[in-house]
């Protein structure tokens, strides 16, 4: 005998609610965090208030997916959750004068000059002494035995560390196009210095297979022609070509110094056409467009790209694009970022929650993983740490989509290679780029000869290196 | 019994003052205390980056006038662009708004299109105008080839060109403004007025002068205003699309506040230069004014 059709409904209904109850209270556990394989528990569960990490607007999700790990990994409350705060405008302007105003931050962004700015002001604090506990992870000692050398020069501050690396890139290095440069028979056959280089223009542009070989990065953004002549001065010549090594970082490059063999070298390629007119006054995205067209064989770039220009979304090179190793001189210099710890009152418990944030945001899991680099270097190509370059999911997923799998290495290699311009910590040095991102366009427009502008930029650092040691 | 408090009577007066209350407070909060504090800015050192704030009086002032190697350049650059732009703005306003007050089939779908650059925010310009004035793929380098005028792709955008083409933009930006303002004035003009004059035998350019711009001249001289304003403080459409190249071209001095102030942090000095600029616009206005005047336009 069928059921009545009401207990049938009867039976529904039950079915239909207890489904109900079952995706309510999965989702409230899902909301507060309760996982079915809890991560080991620290000895207490939580800072005595949210933790609050200061992010500007690159990707706020993955970071808010990465601070949630931690939060679970680390058993933070639900009324304790990590909070994410998105700041707009210039993130240095910005956390900044947060700082300066005693927001309750904890974990902030800091590039080389606000590490120096911030760390005298007393805003961030050392984390060499950050020791290992039942919260903390580990010693941070320990980080910086696999620290990259530059991350460690950038950010060290009177013999202090002030960070772990968020992000680091060697801006400055040579990206090749293998299609045009097989054409040229070419492939393989790479420059080692910057002379060399624009030797093997010379070279590409007699073959007359595309109008300009090089591509290089003169373009019109602070971190474009002022940063492309500074790295081809300190890769050739050490920092010592460009200023002198301790606080004020005076100048020491001149007319008759390797500043202006450099400058030869541009004014070279400008006048032989082996660059295009355009590239002054192009944006940073117009510059990645014109490298994406597939019409140069080089490109100063930095490794960073090597992502977009393999992306056959982006790019008409892509699994064309690679990268010259650094093997006679350095390539390129340090762009980076640091987490770095806010200092502010707080409990000892609340501080090792602070300092374990920085440890899993700046290096490793609870669980000892790469975790926040490795999904920085999956999804940005952004490195952190030599050892990811290892992992097999980084090195299967990359070697897919580079044009070599020995591309990765050379990345890494370069990395341990690349320089920081020690003059980067001294408040002179933007106020020197504005000067200098306006003067060195000037010896291709004819306004001004290559000793004319070695000079007003000699005499302008010169300057505002006396003004700081004066104000100091 | 006489009251304790005698009533006031809510005049006209105070009751218009009653509601202009909130304005008056938004304005001052919105215009005048920022306007102040720029002002007070200008008279400091401050400089987020060295983090220094100290009162040094009218020194920025001087400094900008007689130290900064870039003033003049800038001030040449921003004096070209502002002339150029603004009369340019005016003239294309005059002519769009002559051509829709005249009636054409689809004189309604015209006048919406003209309408559109409007819309566009001044960013969206600039990135627009990068590509089409880009070399390798930009529609301006491509006509050159397409028309044989060139073998290979050109520069559209060069030291000598680069201030032209932004005073261009800037004026097809601004055009749908001028032109409607204009177009609301031509649209009162009697209609008898012209009749009189067509039977008195004055050609187009007649009518034009003796009845049309004796109309306009307020409202030209107003849109002139505006205009000169406008290009005066421009610094989105320069910074989006040449970045004050290429080398220092375009280097205005709104770009060079722009630069001292948000690439090298150097609020107090940006503040001054900010300030002289509003001393250029009312210059360039009194100017305006007192040149229209004379010509009786």
């Amino acid at each position: 005998m069928s059921s009545p059709p009401s207990q049938s409904r009867r039976n529904f209904l039950k079915f239909l609610g207890a489904f109900a109850g079952g995706v309510a209270v999965g989702a409230i556990a899902s909301y507060f965090g309760i996982s079915p394989t809890p991560a080991p528990a620290p000895a207490v569960t939580g800072p005595s208030a949210s933790l609050v990490f200061a992010i500007g607007g690159f990707r706020p999700d993955v970071v808010k997916e990465n601070v949630a790990e931690f939060d679970r990994q680390w058993l933070i409350p639900s009324d304790k959750r990590t909070r994410v705060e998105q700041l707009s405008g210039d993130l240095t302007v910005a956390t900044q004068s947060r700082l300066a105003a005693g927001y309750p931050l904890d974990i902030v962004y800091a590039y080389p000059y606000a590490t120096v700015t911030w760390s005298k002001a007393g805003w961030i604090t050392p984390i060499d002494d950050i020791k290992a506990t039942d919260i903390v992870p580990y010693n941070i000692s320990d980080a910086v035995k696999e620290m990259y050398p530059a991350v460690k020069e950038a950010y060290t501050v009177e013999n202090k560390l002030y960070g772990l690396p968020y992000y680091i890139s060697a801006y400055g290095c040579i990206l090749t196009n293998e299609e045009l440069l097989d054409k040229a028979g070419m492939s393989g056959d790479y420059p080692y210095t910057w002379k060399d280089m624009y030797d093997y223009v010379e070279r590409l542009a007699a073959k007359k297979i595309t109008e300009h070989p090089l591509l290089p990065s003169w373009y019109n953004e602070p971190f474009g022609i002022p940063w492309a002549f500074v790295l081809e001065v300190i890769n050739q010549g050490g920092n010592e070509a460009m200023w002198e090594d301790k606080w004020p970082y005076h100048p020491t490059f001149d007319v008759g110094t390797l500043a202006e063999e450099v400058l030869k070298d541009w004014k070279r390629a400008w006048d032989n056409n082996w660059v295009p007119r355009g590239v002054l006054t192009m944006k940073q995205t117009d510059y990645l467009g014109e490298f994406a067209t597939g019409k140069y064989f080089y490109n100063v770039n930095a490794e960073y790209y090597l992502g977009y220009f393999n992306d056959p979304s982006r790019s008409r090179i892509a699994k064309k694009a690679s990268i010259v190793p650094a093997k006679q001189q350095p390539w390129g210099l340090l762009d980076s970022c640091i987490y770095a710890l806010v200092k502010r009152n707080r409990s000892e418990t609340d501080l090792e929650y602070a300092q374990a944030l920085l440890e899993f945001l700046g290096y490793r899991d609870r669980y000892g993983n790469y975790y926040v680099g490795k999904r920085w270097m999956l999804f940005e190509f952004l490195k952190t740490w030599p050892a990811i370059f290892q992992d097999p999911e980084v090195r299967l997923v990359w070697s897919v989509r580079l044009y070599r799998e020995d591309d990765l290495d050379a990345v890494n290699g370069i990395l341990e290679k690349v320089m920081f311009p020690t003059a980067w910590k001294a408040a002179w040095y933007t106020k020197w780029n504005t000067i200098a991102q306006t003067e060195l366009p000037l010896i291709f427009t004819g306004e001004k000869t290559i000793k004319e502008v070695i000079t007003t930029l000699r005499n302008e650092a010169e300057r505002l290196a006396e003004e700081e040691e004066k104000a100091a | 019994m006489a009251q304790p408090f005698p009533k006031r009577k809510l005049t006209d007066e105070r009751f218009a003052i009653i509601l202009l209350l909130p304005l008056i407070i938004a304005l001052f909060a919105l215009n005048l205390y920022p306007m102040a504090y720029s002002f007070w800015l200008s008279l400091t050192n401050t400089d987020v980056s060295r983090g220094i704030s100290k009162f040094i009086g009218f020194i920025n002032y001087y400094n900008l006038v007689f130290k900064d190697p870039y003033f003049w350049h800038s001030l040449r650059v921003s004096l070209q662009f502002t002339l150029e732009a603004s009369l340019l703005a005016v003239a294309l306003s005059l002519t769009f708004a002559l051509i829709l007050n005249e009636s054409f089939k689809g004189r309604r779908i015209i006048r919406t299109i003209a309408i559109l650059p409007w819309a566009f925010s001044t960013y969206a310009v600039a990135s627009l105008a990068r590509y089409l004035f880009a070399r390798s793929y930009g529609l301006f380098s491509s006509l050159y080839v397409y028309l044989g005028l060139s073998d290979t792709p050109v520069e559209v955008v060069t030291s000598e060109s680069a201030i032209h083409i932004l005073a261009l933009l800037f004026a097809w930006n601004y055009v749908p403004l001028g032109a409607f303002f204009l177009l609301a004035q031509l649209q009162i003009i009697p209609l008898d007025l012209y009749n009189q004059a067509r039977i008195d035998g004055a050609s187009a350019i007649r009518r034009l002068k003796v009845v049309t711009l004796p109309f306009l001249r307020r409202p030209i001289a107003i849109i002139l205003l505006l205009f000169t304003v406008f290009s005066v403080v421009e610094t989105t459409l320069i910074i989006g699309f040449t970045g004050g190249g290429p080398g220092k071209a375009t280097q205005t001095l709104t770009y060079w506040a722009y630069a001292k102030t948000f690439m090298d942090y150097e609020y107090g000095y940006g503040a001054a230069i900010s300030w002289f600029l509003i001393l250029i616009a009312m210059a360039l206005g009194v100017l305006y004014y007192y040149v229209l005047n004379k010509l009786k336009l």
